[in-house]
């Protein structure tokens, strides 16, 4: 074997071991049937793939694909003025950064109980407000969507400002500079410079947030209570409660397809243009 | 009245002087050089006329009016990057067009009237980058990624055109035919030029009004001839050319003659002759132990070292710097 063939030989026994034979078995369970008492076994079926085309499930991927995009929308919006800023700071660039990626210290799930003191019907703000007596009743703070994108778009902000962060990095001032000195105000060399320019790591962000977000189980079910059902639950719950493993099964591949079709596109769009928009 | 003046400007860095109560003034259709060594502050003088940096103190003109405290895209100046700057993401065409969405914000008189694309394409023209209007900054080599920037400049027809170093980054074999090039385009356009360089070669050969300076102070300014035969100050005389120091006052080696048997001028000893192809350069010691160079360009006679020779050079030939 060539000395190359040796080298990526780690990589593709990773790759394989860790990604294409645990899709292969989910692939495999999601044709399989369901035990009576859980388990999975013969004979083959499509039957679990008939059942995501119930309203029910539509209703749900649609709302899923709805949520993960306005948290994603939210993320750059809010990723791409902090990464800019991050960016341009003559001083203690390391510890912004720093401080963006302070809240991996400690484990999601203490963090999305954080939010939940905060926003609960007894948490702080609501408690404080009431207390200055600026409302009467509690704020209804969490279970639904608009705390389910909350808990989204901060867990997953660092994952927009760092590859954003990373390209804005590399426009040398001088570009900007040159653009001003060409009569462009600073909005209009933001829109014409560095948005342009900014594109294959806006792209990169979008898509990390996306696809967790497309997938999160976590979020929903603290932040959203019962009433904020995504994909990610309904799969959740086919390998635990349900125990319909092929089911659940079938839910997933279903998502990954979803997913790879779109990471394809997005592909395509970025070579389209040799990195560049 | 000057088209630009730059009046007793001040700007300091954290803990360093970068450009200390400098003034000069620019006459409109000039090509005026700042001329310096390494961190003397010709760049930050350019970029506080460009308006990326504001000064301390001081005030800077154009046609009169102040714009020192104006932000870079209200001023009817242009720069011209010592790296070109061009937009990567855009064609050569596309980045000559960029500033040309801007120009009715700075001025209205000259708005939309003429067509863009008719003076784009003029402009492409003038730098002979027709055929290359198409590629990207990535694609185009050194010396043609230079006329775009140029074209990119001069398409919006700035009072004054600023260049960092216009040269420095291209090959040293094409500096020569750029600096040319340069000057031509210059006369052809009528555009005010200001242009910062290092090279006193450069700055003699192209410019008609050269400012020196060191350490921040603008030592002296003139016309190259002027400034080349009486400088001010011995640093100036030193940085534009070579320089023999004699009792306070200096001479040029190529206004040093040399002379086997000459009846005037100083008995010397040669110590060294360089050939050096279109002059000879002799290196000789006076009597009193100071050493002074001459360049001949025609040698009559063949110098050698040890020879007993005599050096003289005319009265107007001295040089006394005050400084
Ligand atoms: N942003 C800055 N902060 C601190 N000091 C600076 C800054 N910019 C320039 N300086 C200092 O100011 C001095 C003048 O810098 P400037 O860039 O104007 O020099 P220059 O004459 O253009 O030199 P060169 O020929 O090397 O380009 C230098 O000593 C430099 O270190
Ligand atoms: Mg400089």
């Amino acid at each position: 074997m060539k000395p190359r063939t040796w080298f990526l030989l780690p990589a593709r026994t990773v790759m394989l071991l860790l990604f294409a034979v645990p899709m292969l078995i989910v692939a495999a369970y999601s044709l399989l049937t369901r035990g009576a008492y859980g388990g999975q076994g013969a004979p083959w079926t499509l039957a679990n793939y008939a059942r995501l085309l119930d309203p029910l499930y539509l209703e749900i991927l649609l709302k899923s694909f709805w949520i993960a995009a306005l948290a994603t929308a939210l993320c750059l919006l809010l990723g791409f003025p902090l990464a800019l800023f991050i960016a341009r700071a003559r001083t203690r660039k390391t510890l912004w950064l720093a401080l963006v990626t302070l809240p991996f210290w400690t484990s999601f799930l203490v963090r999305t109980y954080a939010w939940m003191f905060l926003l609960r019907d007894t948490g702080l703000i609501n408690t404080i407000l009431l207390g200055l007596g600026l409302i009467s009743e509690p704020l209804p703070l969490l279970y639904n969507d608009a705390a389910v994108v909350l808990g989204l778009v901060y867990g997953y902000l660092p994952f927009t400002v760092l590859p954003i962060y990373a390209v804005l990095d590399r426009i040398g001032p001088e570009l900007l500079e040159a653009a001003e000195d060409l009569g462009a105000t600073p909005a209009q060399v933001v829109r014409r410079i560095v948005l342009p320019l900014a594109r294959p790591g806006l792209l990169a962000g979008a898509v990390l947030v996306f696809v967790p977000c497309l997938g999160a189980y976590l979020t929903p079910d603290l932040m959203g209570g019962g009433k904020s059902i995504l994909i990610g639950n309904v799969i959740q719950n086919q390998f635990t409660n349900a125990r319909d493993w092929p089911f659940g099964a079938a839910l997933s591949a279903v998502l990954m397809v979803i997913v790879m079709g779109l990471l394809l596109l997005v592909r395509r769009k970025t070579s389209e243009h040799g990195g560049l928009p | 009245m000057p088209l630009l003046e730059v009046d007793n400007v001040t700007r300091r860095y954290p803990g360093h002087l970068a450009v200390d109560q400098v003034s000069f003034s620019v006459e409109q259709g000039q090509l005026f050089a700042l001329l310096g060594p390494s961190g003397c502050g010709k760049t930050t003088t350019l970029r506080l006329i460009a308006g990326f940096e504001q000064p301390d103190s001081g005030h800077i003109r154009l046609h009169g009016e102040a714009i020192t405290h104006l932000p870079p895209y209200e001023r009817r100046v242009n720069t011209v990057f010592q790296n070109y700057a061009l937009f990567p993401h855009l064609t050569a065409r596309a980045n000559v067009e960029f500033g040309l969405r801007h120009e009715r914000v700075r001025h209205v008189g000259n708005g939309p009237a003429r067509d863009a694309a008719a003076r784009v394409d003029a402009v492409l023209d003038l730098v002979q980058m027709t055929g290359k209007a198409a590629s990207r900054p990535a694609q185009l080599s050194g010396g043609e990624k230079q006329r775009i920037a140029l074209a990119r400049s001069l398409v919006l027809e700035p009072d004054v055109l600023l260049l960092d170093e216009p040269l420095s980054a291209l090959d040293p074999n094409l500096r020569k035919q750029v600096r040319g090039e340069l000057k031509a385009l210059q006369r052809r356009t009528g555009v005010t030029f200001l242009m910062v360089t290092h090279d006193q070669e450069e700055a003699l050969s192209m410019a008609d009004c050269i400012g020196v300076m060191n350490a921040g102070r603008l030592e002296q300014t003139g016309p190259p001839r002027g400034l080349y035969h009486r400088p001010r100050t011995r640093f100036v005389a030193g940085f534009l050319g070579a320089v023999n120091w004699i009792d306070g006052s200096g001479v040029r080696p190529e206004a040093v003659h040399v002379e086997r048997d000459g009846t005037q001028g100083r008995d010397a000893t040669i110590l060294a002759v360089t050939f050096l192809g279109n002059c000879v350069h002799v290196e000789a010691e006076l009597a009193g132990g100071a050493r002074m160079v001459a360049e001949i360009q025609n040698p009559r006679s063949e110098f050698r070292p040890g020879d007993e020779v005599r050096l003289w050079w005319r009265g107007e030939d001295e040089m006394r710097p005050e400084a």
